[in-house]
């Protein structure tokens, strides 16, 4: 009775660029910024909740999208699913192991810590009719959250313009009533959160592994 | 609803060594499958990547998340099978189907089941 013959594993050093694998997936890997951290998500070629086939030689299997919540910001996380759930690590080596199928990599967005503005309220006769943006901060993702603090009430910052992190203008919302010299601003938040749009795939191919190819992300 | 969360604790539990919350969901007509995880803690600096404890983790809402996805879920999956019904095709079940709604009828092609949706009257 012949036996089979085992053809060894396959070790962590030959996912050097370009090797084969004798697997790929189609899934996508993004993430989003959410708050102060991010959510990964795996799905399929329907998008976000949609499945995907994976292929492991000649068997294909169908793997369930998932979202991973609180993510932190600003990391590179290699995606696996080990047969039960998935797994979030920081390199492709990790998810190398017996059972697991590589899914994709993606870098969680966050671009670093964020510098809050400063902003002073232009007061005239008790009402605040702007904001003078002393300085604009930076790495901001999202409005930030100005509270006017003074003698006075009823005062809110309208639309804000963010470009290239900066805050560039606070236009005035409601102007209040009874503030004084003395009055100021405190500045929070400047995160993005929610919607889609802040994460990003590196190493091409939708952020998944994919064989015969020089580029295996 | 169709979408709902595995039966079972091996489908929605904490793994205490990982800190990940697994949460795993499934369509009971169609066998799809979504999986949450939610991180649990390992906060880090943002400015130079030393990990501190976490204290609190009262801002996440694993109902809440659960919830919100069970919704969109379910709204696709309606959407799914109001196109199924306008144009008459038969859909593809996964394994962990469970439920034929009434009306509805499967069939089995080989190793594929399918699920067949009452064809709208134009």
């Amino acid at each position: 009775m012949p036996k089979p013959i085992s053809a060894g594993r396959q070790s962590s050093a030959a996912s050097e660029a370009a090797i084969v694998l004798n697997q790929t997936n189609y899934a996508s890997v993004d993430s989003v910024a959410v708050g102060s951290a991010a959510a990964i998500r795996i799905f399929g070629k329907a998008g976000p909740n949609t499945q995907y086939p994976a292929v492991k030689g000649e068997i294909e299997t169908i793997l369930p999208s998932a979202t991973i919540i609180n993510v932190p910001l600003s990391t590179t996380q290699v995606v696996g699913f080990d047969g039960t759930n998935y797994q979030a690590r920081g390199t492709l080596p990790e998810q190398l192991m017996d059972g697991t199928t590589p899914t994709g990599t993606v870098s969680v967005v966050g671009g670093g810590s964020v510098t809050l503005p400063t902003i002073t309220p232009y007061e005239v006769y008790g009402a605040i009719l702007g904001y003078n943006v002393t300085d604009q901060g930076n790495g901001l993702t999202g409005d930030v959250t100005i509270a006017v603090v003074g003698s006075g009430t009823g005062a809110t910052a309208g639309t804000q313009v963010i470009s290239g992190g900066k805050l560039i203008s606070v236009a005035p919302g409601n102007v209040g009533s009874g503030y004084g010299p003395g009055t100021t601003c405190d500045v929070s938040g400047g995160t993005f959160s929610g919607a889609t749009g802040g994460g990003q795939n590196i190493g091409g191919n939708g952020g998944r592994f994919i064989t015969n190819d020089g580029t295996t992300g | 609803m169709s979408w709902a969360v595995r039966q079972g604790h091996e489908h929605n539990y904490i793994d205490g060594r990982t800190h990940v919350h697994h949460v795993h969901l499934f369509n009971q007509v169609t066998g799809g499958e979504h999986h949450i995880q939610l991180l649990l803690g390992a906060p880090s600096c943002r400015e130079c990547g030393r990990p501190f404890a976490q204290s609190d983790l009262g801002g996440l809402d694993p109902a809440a998340e659960i919830n919100a996805a069970l919704e969109t879920l379910q709204a696709n999956h309606a959407a799914i099978m109001s196109y199924t019904a306008k144009h008459g095709h038969p859909i593809k079940l996964g394994p962990l189907a469970t439920i034929v709604p009434a009306g509805h009828k499967v069939t089995t092609h080989g190793a594929a089941k399918m699920l067949h949706v009452p064809r709208l009257s134009k």
